[in-house]
Formats: C-alpha cells, structure tokens, sequence
C-alpha cells in the first residue's frame, strides 16, 4: 500500500482505501481500478491523495522483510532492556510486524 | 542559573524568532471572538492559497481520522473545532520550516500524531485531534535550535553521535534546558492555548504536569511509540523509557496493547513518503 498525492496517480493503480465524502458518500471503492476520466473526477472533488495497492511508486529505498523490520526495532530497544514493561512493548509491537501482511499475501487470490 | 534564566540567556541569543504569517495572527484574534463563524475562520485562512492548500493536506491526513474526505476549510472546522484548526494551521507553517531542513523530524512528528491519534481514540479520550496536534508540535523546541541556533545544534549532534547518548541529554549539557523546555516558552510566546502548550511542555515527564496529565501522557506515550515504530529521526535511534506512572494513569494494562500496537501500525503505514 502507498498514499500517492493526486497528482502523481495514474491510470491503472488500484484503489486500496475507499475515499468518502463528508456526506459518507463513497467516491472511489477499494479495489477500483483508476481510470484517466476518474482520476479527473477525484481531482474536481477536492481529493488530495489516495491510498493505492501495491508500490507503483519507487521512494528509491528497497522494501525490508519482516525479520529485518523486527531485528531493527529490536536494536531501538537495546537501552531500556529488562525494564519490564519496556519489554512487553517491545514483544507486542514485534507481534504486530509479524503479523503484517506482506503484498504478495494482500495480492493472493482468496480460497 | 536556574531553568529561567537558561533560557532568558538563551533567547537573548536567538536572532530571529521563526515568525508567525500573518494570518495566524488574525486567527487568533478572530477565533477568540465568540461571535466568529467557521465560515468567517474558513475565508480568512482561505486568503492564503498556498496556507489553505496546506490545512486541506493535514486535516485529509490519517491522524485526523477523516482521510480525503474534508474539501473545505469551513467543513475542517464545523469537524475539528477552532482549538485545532489553529493548532493545524501553525503546525503547516511551522513545517514549513521543517520540511526543508528536518525531513526526519517532521516524520517522527507526524508518527507520534498519528500513534497519539491511535491511543487517544482507543482509550476514548475527548478531543483526540487536540491531542495529535500537540504531538505533532510536541518537538516545536527542536526547530527553534536548529533555525536559530545552528552552532549549538551542530554541537549537540555531534555529541549524540561521538558519545551515543539521547538528543535531550545532550542538550541539557550544551544548553543547559532541553527543547521541552525551550518548546514551554515558544508556544508561550506565540499563546498558543493551554491544552497544546502543557503536553509540549511535559512530554518528558507527564507525571509532573500540573494539569491535563493525560494528554501529556498520551504525547508521552506516542513519542515513544513513533521511535519504536522507527518513523522518521527523532534526534537519536533510541526509545525512551516510557513512564510507568503515565501508562497507569491512562490504564494502559487493562487495554489489548497487541491489537493497540496493530493499529498503530495500519494508521502509521497509511502515511508514506507521499503523503505531503
């Protein structure tokens, strides 16, 4: 998933978030497909930037695994060790990025 | 020297105090006038193309929980309420600052609004979007040094990486305050209102707050949250000790902190380098 800002979206990318207006109106669906004509209309709309699926965009840094994401966020943790709830913290959030779906399972197909 | 004089001297030494555009200064007169409508606060800061784009970009953002639904001002404010439309507007022209010189910080500003977002909506607070702006601004006293006291910043971060010790420690030893400290006087100087002025101020100790205790816990909190996550550059790569009395005062242990911490992480990865 990325949030792109409106004017770098392009027809093609995959709606990931729904965008509803203030009236809870739904203005673009998660799974569409953007065309030219509805980015155009989402433009007019006053929307600002839309969360897409995938990566279309490169920000130039390689995406990291999960163990890599989790060994790093232990290191942060190096000097409060042993405190106890620093450490329940820390346990919690390595369960939260394991837990993460990475974009190959967001793109499975469903059985 | 007490902590007073720190900073009296300190101030002395500021050349220039980053300035408020113009319209925040209207803003406040107007908001503080109890006849004012959003549609009046919606104009003026509508005048300033550039500055009205801006607040329409944060108050779409996920950390006010509306994203890219609000497509006016005056809508933001019927939503937000004048106390963050202001807190909004001066957090826009304030990165403004950031944005060129401190990519990092404005990051890490942006995970600690969006995990105090996240904590203050779970634990059904009042005001949550109150709160996210003041940990959006909570590291407001780490600009002012580095606007306008280079020389001293670039000693203090050459000490954080020669002697690996937390930003704010190395602070106290070039400055003799840290940027809570100094951050408790800016926002004084530009009277912002209370609510944003003592969770900035305690962020480090919310224990010791006089009032709104728990807003500055969750500024707290979320501070440490944001470094933990490892968004953005907080000064060091460290997480701070979180204090054991803030995470009682909230009640933290009788909340799921796994599912918390989950959507923590959903609400901080909908932010990319693409967001602003």
């Amino acid at each position: 998933m990325q949030r792109v800002p409106l004017d770098m979206l392009k027809p093609g990318m995959v709606c990931a978030k729904a965008v509803v207006n203030e009236k809870g109106m739904t203005l673009c669906a998660e799974g569409t497909e953007l065309s030219a004509a509805m980015i155009e209309r989402l433009k007019r709309m006053c929307v600002t930037s839309l969360v897409v699926k995938g990566n279309p965009i490169d920000t130039g840094i390689p995406a990291k695994s999960k163990e890599e994401l989790l060994a790093e966020m232990q290191a942060r943790f190096v000097p409060v060790a042993g405190d106890p709830l620093m450490d329940r913290i820390k346990e919690s959030i390595g369960k939260a990025i394991l837990s993460s779906r990475t974009e190959e399972e967001e793109n499975a197909p469903h059985e | 020297m007490s902590k007073d004089q720190q900073i009296k001297a300190l101030t002395k030494k500021i050349q220039s105090l980053p300035t408020l555009p113009h319209v925040v200064e209207k803003l406040t007169k107007v908001v503080e006038s109890p006849e004012s409508t959003a549609k009046e606060v919606g104009k003026l800061i509508a005048s300033d193309q550039v500055l009205g784009s801006k607040v329409l970009k944060l108050v779409n953002s996920p950390f006010y929980g509306f994203p890219g639904r609000i497509s006016s001002i005056s809508h933001a404010i019927i939503l937000l309420g004048f106390n963050v439309i202001k807190g909004v507007v001066l957090s826009a022209s304030v990165f403004d600052l950031m944005e060129r010189s401190m990519m990092g910080l404005w990051e890490h500003s942006l995970g600690s609004a969006i995990a105090a977002n996240t904590i203050a909506r779970s634990l059904k607070m009042t005001d949550p979007e109150e709160i996210s702006t003041a940990a959006l601004l909570h590291d407001i006293g780490k600009v002012l040094v580095k606007v306008s006291l280079s020389d001293d910043y670039d000693t203090i971060v050459s000490i954080v990486e020669k002697e690996k010790i937390a930003f704010r420690e190395a602070e106290a030893r070039v400055l003799g305050v840290d940027h809570a400290d100094i951050g408790n006087w800016l926002t004084n100087e530009w009277s912002l209102p209370d609510k944003l002025i003592t969770p900035i101020t305690y962020h480090h100790q919310p224990d010791a707050a006089p009032r709104l205790k728990d807003r500055a816990a969750v500024v707290h909190i979320a501070d440490g949250i944001s470094r933990a996550f490892g968004v953005g550059f907080g000064g060091d790569p460290w997480v701070p000790k979180i204090s054991k009395v803030a995470w009682g005062a909230l009640d933290m242990d009788h909340h799921d902190l796994d599912a918390l911490m989950r959507q923590v992480m959903l609400d901080l990865e909908e932010v990319s380098t693409f967001s602003f």
